[in-house]
């Protein structure tokens, strides 16, 4: 018995050492850490890739590739042709797509192969280019470090300071194939060889690139999309008449720290109505002009409040208007008026266009430093 | 008077003392090895009596034997007989009287004195033992910082003492047992009479009493033939060198073996989490004590699988650690020219080395070993690009964490386990440990102490158990001895149910 | 204790069959109840659960007139010599295949997800180590493995719950959109989830205090229902419509999603871990085979038959049947024949032991 058994051990450890396919030593394979997609300027797909070197001596610690093909499995054996070791994409932590892709196509069969091999990363960050993605790869990088770690950091950090959403490659894909929202992705712009985050740019339904908000605006559409990690910093410029000051000095900031937002769905000459109540909870950090706090306890909430519902507005007539819908108000159409919706299903962006969207804002001020 | 009656069946046959006592002095010469510290002292008393003490004078007491035995013998005792009357006249403790030379032998070989008298058929047998010992010291291997300093020493007697002297219980019995053709050892079962379950004592005598070997000369070697799974590398009994933790381990309902010349005791049944306490833990804050129970608990772990969680890693699924972790880790390994595989078995393997060799040197050496060799293997091993870095961080982080468990046995089959863990994760990466560690599990279920489950409070579970083995919670919510013990008595405090 | 007749635990039953029961089914109820009745899947978990413990009821109720014998040494008893072994030849069959796939189950699982490139045959081989030395040792093993299997891996439950804080609970609005039909259409889907409590039938005879033994059936069909019902609820609140409709594993893709910030991919770890679960209702099942068989034949033949089945699991995988078609077309086979074995026959067999013993009083009254 015992016998028995110690042979069926050497046995099975002899079948062990036989094969074991799926060692792949770290320091021996090429891990693509960035992942570009663009057009060149005869319309042709490129990829470009860019993978970490290990070895200390030498001088870039990085590696940038460049192929033409015509997917992305196509352009992987390129890349391998290409490297010292194998070339893996398990740990793809920034997918760049150029502008100019996006206008021209959808990204998401290029991608397919990501999704469907259980090896890959869903959460890549995908970022647009608003540019050629071959500027990314040039960009100066001396006194930052590898580039798919920098533009990493770059996009986490802003990310965590609230002022884009997450771009994660599976909300990507879910918001692009669901019907109740288009997708938005972060952009990315260079400027003399320095990458920086330009905003957020707004997707069709059908993957191509409609159009983008600048920086300062993408906090006021995370607030009203009920988005907060920590806070959401927004900065204003108010045109109410109460304020008694000159043009330049009429800014006012604050800190979101909590969002409730009441959503009221009707129908109303069957188009959709939303009634959105917002409520904000927020600290006041900088105000520009004077105003005596004291005196009028609530006219400077007035005032940010009339303010916040103008901005809000712009935004949300901008998104009727290019018929998308990224703040997913598709989301309560279905949920609350399911039969209506079960109708105009395969054309809610239509529909979102001509759905009448009012929107209060009520504002809680927490603190306001240690003045008033 | 068992023995008596026994001697007295058997006068017939010819193991029986002769009543001249020049024969019995030749059959004494043929049957003892004659050897140069044997001592016959053949002499007059003072009642005109010829004797002779025979004993041998590396095993005695001088004294006792000098002063108390000879002096009265030759100057002042007028019979023999008066040895053995009430009125005992001579400062001994214990005196018997034989008719059988095998007694005889095994008393002289015992250390005993024995006194041949002309014209009887008898001798006198007296308790002069006096060997070399060593003192009672500080445990070397479980040392305590709070608990007592006293540890076992190779004499029974003085063990029994110190287990004694913490438990003072009438219920308390003590049975004697020997051991081994050739050279015979006294085993002492201990258990608490009222609290212990009698199954116990009664499964371990039974396997005591089936052991046939000609010479056991130390317990460890006694819990290998009396043990449920010899093939195993878990101990699956506590072999202890502190009285303390022994009498703690008697109270709970265990039985406890004493072995004469073994400075240890043998603790049954145990229960694998059983071997993560220390005596320390109730005698510290119990909020402390929780908090070292879990990281012995964590390092049983770590010790167990981080080479191989490590290995799995870099040579599987580099996508598991973040991205600024792996950076480094494949910049440190850029330079090695061996696979994971082989750089941990390389550094696992001198790293036990070390160990091996401080361990049998005299301390100051040891620790020069010890010196020399984590400098060259730390710093000189990498400077070469032999391994890298983070492997020789883990090895040390994992070597520390093996140190924590503190019963010598478990964590040395601890260290033993690693090294299957780090194959098996070398071919099937993560899977090929979580598989190793159901194995490992699975085995450690499978294993019984004295035919308790050694994995009993966790599979089987009993919560209630839980109070005293992972964590410890204050003494006064411990009522209840452990479960798997079945004790007869199962509180330990207030009133029984 | 002491080679006095093993008897399991109150705990030990309920964590048996609960193990036995989560399993293959977790992974991918998600989608499967998706494609049927859409985000309203999770109430069609409930319905399978009134419908598993209603029969749990009928098996306790009908082992309770012989507390001491399991199903398979009552069959020859109430169907005659001849049909009760055809009978018990069915249910050794069913056992044995409900083990067989939950075994391949567990080798594609690992080939897809974590070693693609791996011989299967090589990775069965790793498998059945375990398998092997649990099995072989009888109930008493399997039950205390079934403890620990819950202790080990109790670490699951939270990280799957991590998952809700970025979910849309509105994907569950409005519930029953399309009216009860769907959602009844998809209860039999959860039936293949469910399964395991008819291990009841074994257990039983062994159960300690048989006064719970409802009790416990009932709280592990709850506690199965309750893990079911998280993981539907969170991957549609979770994942897209989409990702529902085409990922085969859905839960999977749920844990793909929490990142740690000294951990990543967590499917990884999960699944490795996992596949302790997944063998905890291989080994069950099939112990259930072999203590059947053992039945037939009168004598214990746990220990030639044994190797012989785990070495035709291995050398089943020199075939090409782990695949993605093969282990769907199975799933559907194994899910029916559980219909039948673990819902329908209990429910017979409880009318026909009614029947069968008021026959046999009448018969005893008459005599």
């Amino acid at each position: 018995m015992k016998n028995k058994f110690i042979l069926t051990i050497v046995l099975i450890l002899t079948l062990f050492v036989s094969g074991c396919g799926d060692q792949m030593y770290l320091e021996k394979s090429d891990i693509i850490l960035l992942l570009g997609i663009d057009l060149d300027d005869k319309n042709q797909v490129t990829f470009y890739a860019s993978t970490p070197v290990f070895n200390t001596e030498v001088k870039k610690n990085y590696h940038v590739m460049k192929v033409k093909a015509k997917s992305l499995r196509e352009a992987r054996y390129q890349f391998d042709a290409l490297s010292q070791g194998s070339v893996v994409k398990g740990k793809i932590q920034t997918i760049l797509i150029g502008k100019k892709f996006l206008q021209d196509r959808s990204v998401m069969p290029y991608l397919d192969v990501i999704l469907r091999d259980p090896k890959d990363d869903l959460s890549s960050r995908v970022v647009m280019i608003d540019g050629p993605v071959e500027d990314i790869l040039d960009a100066n990088m001396e006194d930052k470090g590898r580039l798919g770690v920098v533009i990493r950091n770059m996009i986490d950090d802003t990310f965590k300071s609230g002022t884009i959403h997450n771009p994660n490659l599976q909300q990507f894909v879910a918001q692009q194939f669901d019907k109740r929202f288009s997708p938005m992705i972060p952009a990315m712009k260079v400027i003399h060889k320095e990458p920086k985050i330009a905003g957020i740019s707004f997707l069709s339904h059908e993957g191509l690139y409609v159009t983008s908000i600048h920086l300062s605006e993408s906090p006021l559409l995370l607030s009203l999309q009920k988005f907060y990690l920590e806070k959401i910093p927004i900065s204003l410029y108010i045109s109410s008449n109460k304020v008694q000051e000159k043009k330049e000095l009429r800014r006012i900031s604050i800190a979101i720290k909590d969002i409730q937002r009441k959503v009221k769905t009707t129908i109303v000459n069957g188009h959709f109505q939303f009634d959105i109540e917002l409520t904000l909870h927020a600290d006041l950090v900088e105000r520009m002009f004077y105003l005596d706090a004291a005196k009028h306890p609530q006219l400077l909430k007035r005032i940010i409040e009339e303010q916040l519902d103008h901005e809000y507005k712009k935004i949300i007539q901008k998104t009727q208007k290019n018929k998308i819908d990224p703040i997913g108000f598709g989301v309560y159409a279905r949920a609350k008026q399911y039969d209506h919706w079960k109708k105009i299903e395969d054309k809610w962006f239509d529909e979102y266009a001509k759905a009448k969207i009012n929107i209060s804002t009520k504002l809680v001020i927490i603190n306001t430093g240690v003045s008033h | 008077m068992e023995t008596f009656q026994q001697q007295e069946d058997k006068k017939n046959s010819d193991e029986l003392l002769y009543t001249d006592l020049q024969v019995n002095l030749e059959q004494l010469q043929k049957r003892v090895s004659n050897g140069p510290d044997l001592i016959v002292r053949s002499f007059q008393t003072k009642g005109k009596e010829n004797v002779s003490l025979v004993y041998y004078s590396s095993l005695v007491d001088k004294v006792s034997v000098n002063d108390h035995l000879l002096r009265p013998l030759m100057y002042q005792l007028d019979n023999t007989s008066e040895l053995l009357g009430p009125n005992l006249s001579i400062p001994i403790g214990k005196v018997t009287k034989v008719f059988d030379w095998n007694d005889i032998e095994k008393a002289i070989f015992q250390g005993q004195s024995v006194l041949f008298i002309d014209q009887t058929s008898h001798a006198l047998i007296f308790c002069t033992q006096g060997w070399p010992q060593r003192g009672i010291q500080e445990p070397q291997n479980e040392s305590s910082l709070k608990g007592g300093h006293q540890g076992f020493v190779e004499t029974l007697e003085i063990n029994l003492a110190l287990i004694r002297r913490y438990v003072s219980d009438d219920n308390l019995v003590i049975k004697e047992h020997s051991i081994g053709d050739r050279a015979e050892s006294k085993i002492l079962i201990l258990y608490i009479d009222d609290v212990v379950n009698p199954v116990f004592v009664q499964e371990i005598t039974a396997r005591i009493q089936k052991v046939n070997k000609d010479a056991v000369l130390d317990l460890g070697e006694l819990e290998e033939m009396i043990e449920d799974n010899p093939y195993t590398i878990f101990p699956q009994f506590l072999i202890s060198e502190r009285p303390d933790s022994v009498a703690s381990n008697l109270l709970q309902g265990r039985v406890v073996l004493l072995m004469d010349h073994s400075p240890n005791a043998l603790v049954a049944p145990m229960t694998l989490t059983a071997f993560f306490q220390s005596q320390d833990d109730y005698s510290s804050r119990w909020i402390v004590a929780t908090f070292l129970r879990l990281l012995r608990l964590l390092s049983f772990f770590i010790s167990m699988s981080l080479p191989a969680l490590y290995i799995s890693i870099i040579s599987f699924h580099y996508e598991l650690i973040p991205l600024d972790l792996m950076l480094s880790v494949g910049e440190s390994r850029s330079k090695v020219p061996f696979p994971p595989i082989l750089e941990a078995i390389l550094m696992e393997i001198a790293i036990e080395m070390l160990r091996e060799a401080g361990l049998r040197l005299p301390n100051p050496i040891g620790q020069t070993v010890g010196v020399v060799g984590g400098i060259v293997i730390g710093e000189a091993a990498v400077q070469a690009g032999i391994v890298s870095n983070i492997m020789v961080i883990v090895v040390s982080v994992t070597a520390i964490a093996g140190f924590i468990i503190p019963n010598y046995d478990m964590s040395n089959a601890v260290r033993l386990v690693r090294f299957p863990m780090m194959i098996i994760s070398s071919l099937f990466g993560i899977v090929g440990l979580s598989v190793g560690l159901m194995v490992l599990f699975a085995h450690l279920i499978s294993l019984k102490s004295l035919g308790v489950p050694f994995s009993s409070s966790f599979a089987p579970i009993h919560l209630s158990d839980w109070k005293d083995n992972f964590i410890r919670t204050p003494l006064k919510a411990m009522k209840k001895r452990p479960f798997s013990l079945k004790a007869q008595q199962s509180r330990r405090q207030g009133k029984e149910d | 204790m002491f080679n006095k007749k093993f008897s399991l635990s109150f705990s030990q039953y309920v964590f048996l069959i609960y193990k036995t029961q989560i399993g293959v089914g977790v992974l991918t109820l998600p989608h499967d109840l998706f494609v049927i009745s859409g985000s309203d899947g999770w109430i069609a978990i409930i319905i399978g659960w009134m419908i598993s413990t209603i029969v749990s009821f009928l098996i306790i109720n009908t082992l309770e007139k012989n507390p001491d014998e399991t199903l398979f040494d009552l069959l020859p008893r109430y169907f005659g010599k001849w049909l009760g072994k055809i009978i018990l030849v069915c249910w050794i069959l069913y056992a044995l295949f409900a083990a067989s796939y939950s075994f391949m189950y567990t080798v594609y699982l690992i080939k897809v997800w974590v070693l693609p490139n791996t011989n299967p045959v090589l990775i069965g081989l790793l498998f059945i180590i375990p398998i092997y030395q649990i099995t072989r040792l009888g109930l008493p093993m399997i039950s205390r493995y079934a403890e620990f299997t819950f202790l080990i891996t109790i670490w699951m439950y939270p990280i799957i719950l991590i998952t809700a804080q970025e979910g849309i609970w509105l994907n569950l609005m409005p519930i029953a959109r399309d009216g009860f039909l769907p959602i009844l259409k998809s209860t039999p889907v959860t039936a293949l989830s469910f399964l395991g409590f008819e291990m009841a039938f074994v257990l039983y005879p062994r159960l300690q205090n048989k006064k719970k033994a409802f009790k416990g059936i009932l709280l592990a069909n709850t506690m199965t229902a309750i893990v079911l019902i998280m993981v539907t609820v969170l991957s549609y609140i979770r994942l897209s419509e989409t990702e529902l409709a085409f990922a085969v594993w859905p839960t999977l893709d749920l844990i793909k999603l929490v990142h740690f910030p000294f951990l990543e991919r967590l499917e990884i770890i999960f699944i490795s871990a996992y596949i302790i679960i997944l063998f905890m209702s291989v080994i069950p099942y099939l112990h259930m085979a072999l203590i059947g068989s053992s039945n037939l034949f009168q004598r214990s033949i746990k220990k030639p038959l044994l190797p012989v089945i785990l070495t035709i699991w291995v050398g089943g995988l020199f075939f090409p049947i782990i695949g993605f078609q093969p282990v769907i077309s199975i799933k559907k086979m194994l899910s029916t024949s559980g219909l039948i074995f673990a819902f329908l026959f209990p429910v017979v067999f409880w009318i026909y032991s009614k029947v069968f013993l008021a026959i046999c009083k009448k018969g005893q009254v008459k005599g």
